[in-house]
């Protein structure tokens, strides 16, 4: 029999056909691909989380990084967080503690969104409490999803670290780059992050990249909008405790 | 995330975001035809018509299908094929419905697809959240902005026809150079309003 | 039309009718990924085997295919190569698909691909087929390979990575923003295709004037 290929039975059917024969192999390499993606995701977060806290880690070493991070005391948010509220009052922010596996859990729903839920951590460096926590904002073209480390009574930045981003390249991509991320350490936070203005270098002030401003607005913005009202709220609710 | 509201939204898709000359969406076709007004004029309306009826039918799959089924890695895959299928059922149509409108919308109709900014637009409605009204307003006034866009460009390459170009840039090199100055113009209008 | 072979396929595709430069293909992704070569050379080699794969098997399936309904199978071959492409890249290199973010996506929508796919490939068998997709590629890579070379220095005082300014280039601010962004490569792809143009329009006319003396001679 001849195929009438200008047949709309025959067009829809071959559509269909094709459609098929394809996701089955995309499904397969996805499916096979996932769990590698997702041990380099949890690595970076690993990694990332430490290096916040000013903890020094190094991808190439992946189970001290493990050890050291199972170290860290985790904690999550129920519920939606009311930024507004939280601002106001600090206590009412829900802090629950949380185990490593919900962290995993979380971590291999996310590795090729980056859209983490909020995870607070806390731990001691050389005798002084140490408090970060990963927020996740909007950036230009993607979540951008940041890990934030701030010292003791949460006065300075003690590292802020790229987890996630899908930035345009060369431009707001840039900001997982060291020299961009490295210029947070020390930031005091009472008054929020500001861009420096040229040639000057402020006490909160940070360098926008050039040529990306969207992206360096929405790191700015997630620090200050999200990033310092939750650690404020929760070392005002943990930092009692030893 | 904080809601754009839909008028803040319309306004920045035309202007400030524009897909074109802030996202660099789209280029390639338009550079084909913005040398003619009257093309340039008919590929618009048909980007407006396919972002909106794209985005309208893309936004049910992602938050009924793909979110649900967890198949968001399909997600490039399903829009594609939405916007292949609307540029389809839309040439076939308009074929029926209307001969004349057909000879002169149809044959723009393919170079929809191999567009950039419909992929992006679809894109950015994933990526940003929008709800369904504001995936809607994104598509229109994205197709507006692109719409502006290549009129304005087209506009300016009549003026340019009658001046003296040096003949190796004749044609796609002054228009590159062109919309190269109309990009930087619209740099400074991402200053004003920020949508995400 | 007799059967184009190998040979001329690879002269059309890397300099006669190249695809940046002359059919004017493919500029959405040129401007933005040019400013490093690194990331240059992982998009176009990743356009490359697209566009090679995609038309092998939208040539292989040509008898199959209505010619009304062609653009969905067109853009479904695509996007089945630029997901696994994008997968791949994913689990194999995490640093590279980050840098790349959003691009690799839009590959689909790059119109050497669609251009190929749409031209070539219905109407030739499959394997001359991929390799008008290669090259196309190749032709691609060599345009936006020789941009990056440019902005990258001006930029970031780097190639590829490597220093070739002092640091204080960047550091005191001496680098060139406008370099970093889009609109440089407008203007940087227009002054090539300048030179491309000026270039073939003097063989041009150097041929014309070859002709006339041997009709002139022919003459006499």
């Amino acid at each position: 029999m001849r195929i009438n290929k200008d047949s709309h039975v025959f067009t829809i059917f071959f559509t269909f056909a094709v459609t098929l024969v394809l996701v089955f192999p995309l499904t397969l390499a996805f499916v096979t691909t996932k769990p590698i993606a997702d041990n380099y995701w949890r690595l970076q977060h690993w990694v990332k989380t430490l290096r916040s806290m000013g903890i020094s880690a190094d991808a190439a070493h992946p189970h001290q990084a493990e050890r050291a991070y199972q170290a860290l005391k985790k904690y999550t948010v129920k519920g939606t967080v009311n930024y507004d509220a939280v601002k106001a009052n600090p206590h009412s922010l829900a802090i629950t503690r949380v185990n490593d596996e919900v962290i995993n859990k979380a971590l291999q729903d996310t590795s090729y969104t980056g859209n983490l839920p909020i995870f607070f951590y806390s731990t001691v460096v050389d005798g002084q409490k140490r408090w970060a926590g990963d927020f996740t904002g909007p950036g230009l073209w993607g979540n951008v999803s940041l890990a934030v480390g701030v010292n003791a009574d949460g006065s300075q930045i003690t590292g802020v670290q790229v987890l996630f981003d899908v930035e345009t390249p060369g431009l707001g991509g840039r900001i997982g780059e060291p020299w961009f991320t490295g210029q947070f350490k020390g930031l005091e936070t009472s008054q929020g992050v500001v861009f420096n203005p040229s040639g000057q270098k402020l006490p909160n002030g940070m360098d926008a990249i050039a040529g990306a401003t969207i992206t360096s607005t929405a790191v700015r913005d997630i620090l200050n909008n999200r990033a310092l009202i939750l650690l404020k709220a929760f070392i005002a609710q943990k930092g009692g405790q030893s | 995330m904080s809601y754009v509201d839909p008028i803040t939204l319309l306004f920045a898709s035309i202007f400030t975001s524009n897909i074109i000359l802030a996202n660099f969406l789209g280029t390639c076709s338009f550079i084909a035809i913005s040398k003619d007004l009257g093309s340039s004029n008919g590929l618009g309306i048909a980007v407006i018509v396919v972002l909106v009826l794209s985005s309208a039918i893309s936004w049910p799959i992602l938050h009924y299908i793909l979110i649900p089924w967890n198949m968001i890695y399909l997600d490039l895959f399903a829009y594609i094929i939405v916007v292949a299928a609307v540029v389809q059922a839309l040439e076939m149509i308009i074929e029926r419905v209307s001969p004349a409108l057909y000879m002169s919308l149809g044959i723009y109709l393919p170079l929809i697809v191999a567009n950039c900014a419909i992929l992006g637009v679809v894109l950015f409605m994933e990526i940003r959240n929008y709800d369904y009204v504001q995936a809607l307003i994104f598509g229109f006034g994205s197709g507006i902005g692109w719409w502006l866009a290549i009129i304005l460009a087209a506009a300016m390459r009549k003026k340019i026809d009658k001046s003296n170009v040096p003949a190796g840039l004749k044609g796609p090199g002054i228009t590159l150079i062109t919309m190269g100055l109309m990009a930087m113009a619209f740099v400074g209008f991402s200053g004003i309003l920020r949508v995400q | 039309m007799s059967m184009p072979t190998f040979r001329q396929v690879t002269k059309e595709n890397l300099s006669v009718n190249n695809p940046v430069l002359v059919q004017v293909l493919g500029i959405c992704s040129t401007l933005a990924v040019t400013n490093k070569v690194v990331n240059t050379l992982i998009m176009t080699v990743g356009v490359s085997l697209v566009t090679a794969f995609a038309s092998f098997t939208l040539s292989w399936i040509r008898h199959l295919i209505a010619r009304r309904v062609r653009m969905i199978f067109q853009v479904l071959a695509i996007t089945f190569y630029v997901v696994l492409f994008q997968l791949i890249l994913n689990a194999f290199a995490p640093e590279v698909a980050r840098s790349l973010g959003p691009y690799v996506g839009l590959i689909i929508t790059n119109c050497i691909v669609m251009g190929r796919t749409e031209t070539f490939a219905p109407a030739n068998p499959p394997l001359i087929s991929w390799w008008d997709g290669f090259t196309s590629g190749i032709g691609y890579m060599a345009v936006l390979v020789l941009l990056s070379v440019i902005r990258e220095p001006l930029a970031f005082g780097t190639i590829a990575d490597f220093p070739i300014f002092p640091p204080q280039y960047v550091s005191d601010g001496y680098n060139w923003t406008i370099a970093i962004m889009a609109p440089s490569a407008f203007f940087l792809v227009a002054i090539i295709m300048w030179v491309f143009k000026t270039n073939g329009l003097k063989k041009e006319e150097a041929l014309k004037a070859a002709k006339t003396a041997n009709a002139m001679g022919g003459a006499a």
